[in-house]
């Protein structure tokens, strides 16, 4: 289980005070959704790392997040975009996501492996600036799967698909999230994606979550 | 455009005043020396030194206003990224009027270069490259050019990333000094600083020469490196800082599989600019050159001294080409080589 109690987060002495509370179980996805401006992006923020707390706790099965710097936090991103490097190869992008010290053929077998997960075979070594959005999302997805990540984070992964890429896509994280027991948190203000996706919701509004 | 006005301005008068090279060999006497000249002559004919550390604080005194003054006024917005040419025509008085002010720009710029290159062929090169002192000289020259650059690469990438990064108002402000505060502080003043600090530490300013030679191009350059690579890197911070950090890279992994393969140009024009800053420095080896230790600016001047005017216009040739070259051929070398690393 993810939990977040009373993440207390302002970005200056008279601005808005944010105080998050929330739970994600793994093996589902758990939908945060609200207003723009209303602070997805810095609970987004909050729990990647990006930005430090004021207060409050953030444990993922009594481990404490908090002092864990982004690079050595249990999770992967999906952003709206900018997730792949566009002058590497689907190959070197998904490679990223091996730990260190992986001989060359292992690593090479393991992105093969992952890429098929996917529905990529054939497309390795293919610059990602010549991949279609949906592609370069399951590249993303793929790299994801290589890490071995506790917690998989969206930020509005789905908005610059067009509908059917989109459909495939969220399929493909639900599949993933359940197969590979992820807290998935996913952070949009599309109801489409939360309502085929989420088994928790939560609403943000005046810097508070509430279930919804 | 207003808000641009201050700064620009601040930056001609501090680029006019701290004018050292051109008010050293037009010469001219006391009388049309500048604060650098004197400073110049404090030091290597009267080797006045308290004259010169009060000239030098006058200088920076100076500049520090000036620059404080310009940031006093509206802050300049700036814009990163590619900028796009206004799509409205202007009235032909208008047209006619820029075309005029681009031509006498032009020609001012280009009427100088044109005649050392002129002078230069017209006086034969035979005669100095029959000459051991400009071989050596020219082998001094792209030592010290060429490990300039490369100290101002490292420092440029290393300041604008950390400050990048950065939260912290201080630490921001902090790595951000270097990169404006060499703007203000003249060539011969900070040559004046390590001359000083050489001195008091007891070692020979000829032994220390290439060392600090080395140091005061690269910090001199390091305001237009920073203006060089900045601004893309601030673009790729923006654009993958999460991602960067999330995947944990770091370091050389970092530099070479992510910056350099899509900041080859970019990172080949700021070394162009600190190769071709260095090659033709003048202030800080005027006041650390010896016999030993020239380079080609430094025989120029001192032909240009010795009456041999027809040898200082042909080093002053080599050294125009020898900078056209590198700043051309620098930004493409390493754009091919940014390619076939991909």
């Amino acid at each position: 289980m993810l939990r977040a109690e009373h993440l207390a987060f302002a970005y200056g002495k008279d601005a808005q005070v944010y105080d998050f509370s929330f739970e994600a179980e793994a093996g589902s996805v758990t939908a945060i959704s609200g207003a723009s401006g209303s602070g997805k992006s810095t609970l987004f923020d909050l729990i990647a790392g990006f930005l430090t707390p004021k207060s409050g706790t953030l444990m993922l099965d009594g481990t404490n997040l908090l002092p864990l710097p982004p690079e050595t936090r249990p999770l992967s991103l999906l952003l709206q975009s900018d997730n792949l490097f566009d002058h590497l190869s689907a190959r070197e992008n998904v490679g990223l996501g091996l730990p260190k010290g992986t001989s060359k053929a292992e690593g090479r077998r393991r992105v093969e492996e992952v890429l098929a997960r996917v529905g990529l075979e054939g497309i390795a070594d293919q610059t990602a600036a010549t991949l279609s959005g949906g592609q370069k999302q399951r590249v993303a997805l793929a790299r994801t799967l290589l890490r071995h990540r506790a917690i998989l984070l969206l930020d509005e992964p789905f908005s610059a698909l067009d509908d059917e890429t989109r459909q495939t896509i969220r399929a493909l994280v639900g599949e993933l999230t359940r197969s590979e027991g992820w807290h998935t948190i996913l952070v949009s203000h599309h109801e489409d994606d939360i309502a085929a996706l989420a088994a928790r919701r939560y609403r943000l509004a005046e810097g508070r979550l509430t279930p919804a | 455009m207003r808000s641009s006005l201050p700064g620009l301005g601040a930056i001609i008068f501090l680029l006019a005043f701290t004018s050292f090279p051109i008010v050293l060999l037009l010469g001219g006497g006391p009388a049309n020396q500048t604060l650098e000249v004197a400073i110049y002559s404090a030091v290597r004919l009267d080797f006045d030194l308290v004259g010169a550390v009060r000239l030098a604080l006058t200088q920076i005194t100076v500049c520090a206003v000036v620059i404080l003054l310009a940031s006093a006024s509206t802050p300049v917005v700036s814009v990163h990224g590619r900028s796009v040419a206004p799509s409205w025509r202007d009235a032909l008085p208008a047209q006619m009027l820029q075309w005029l002010v681009l031509l006498l720009a032009t020609v001012g710029f280009a009427l100088p270069l044109l005649s050392v290159l002129t002078d230069g062929v017209i006086s034969g090169f035979g005669r100095v490259l029959a000459q051991p002192t400009f071989w050596w000289s020219l082998a001094t020259s792209l030592f010290i050019g060429s490990a300039s650059a490369v100290l101002t690469l490292l420092l440029a990438p290393a300041l604008t990333l950390g400050r990048a990064a950065s939260a912290k108002r201080p630490v921001r402000i902090l790595l951000g000094t270097p990169s404006f505060a060499y703007l203000a502080v003249p060539a011969v003043v900070l040559s004046l600083g390590f001359f000083l600090i050489v001195r008091n530490l007891g070692v020979a300013p000829a032994q220390a020469a290439p060392v600090v030679v080395i140091i005061a191009n690269s910090l001199l350059a390091l305001p237009f490196a920073v203006a060089t690579l900045g601004p893309p890197l601030d673009a790729m911070v923006r654009a993958r800082g999460k991602l960067i950090r999330s995947l944990g890279l770091s370091g050389w992994q970092q530099f070479w599989r992510v910056e350099y393969p899509l900041l080859g140009k970019d990172i080949g024009l700021m070394l162009a600019l600190a190769f071709c800053f260095s090659l033709g420095d003048l202030g800080v080896i005027a006041l650390f050159g010896t016999q030993d230790f020239q380079t080609l600016p430094l025989m120029m001047f001192r032909a240009l001294g010795a009456y041999r005017s027809n040898d200082a216009a042909a080093i002053a040739a080599i050294l125009l080409m020898g900078t056209i070259i590198a700043f051309v051929g620098l930004p493409r070398l390493f754009e091919r080589i940014a390619h076939a690393s991909r």
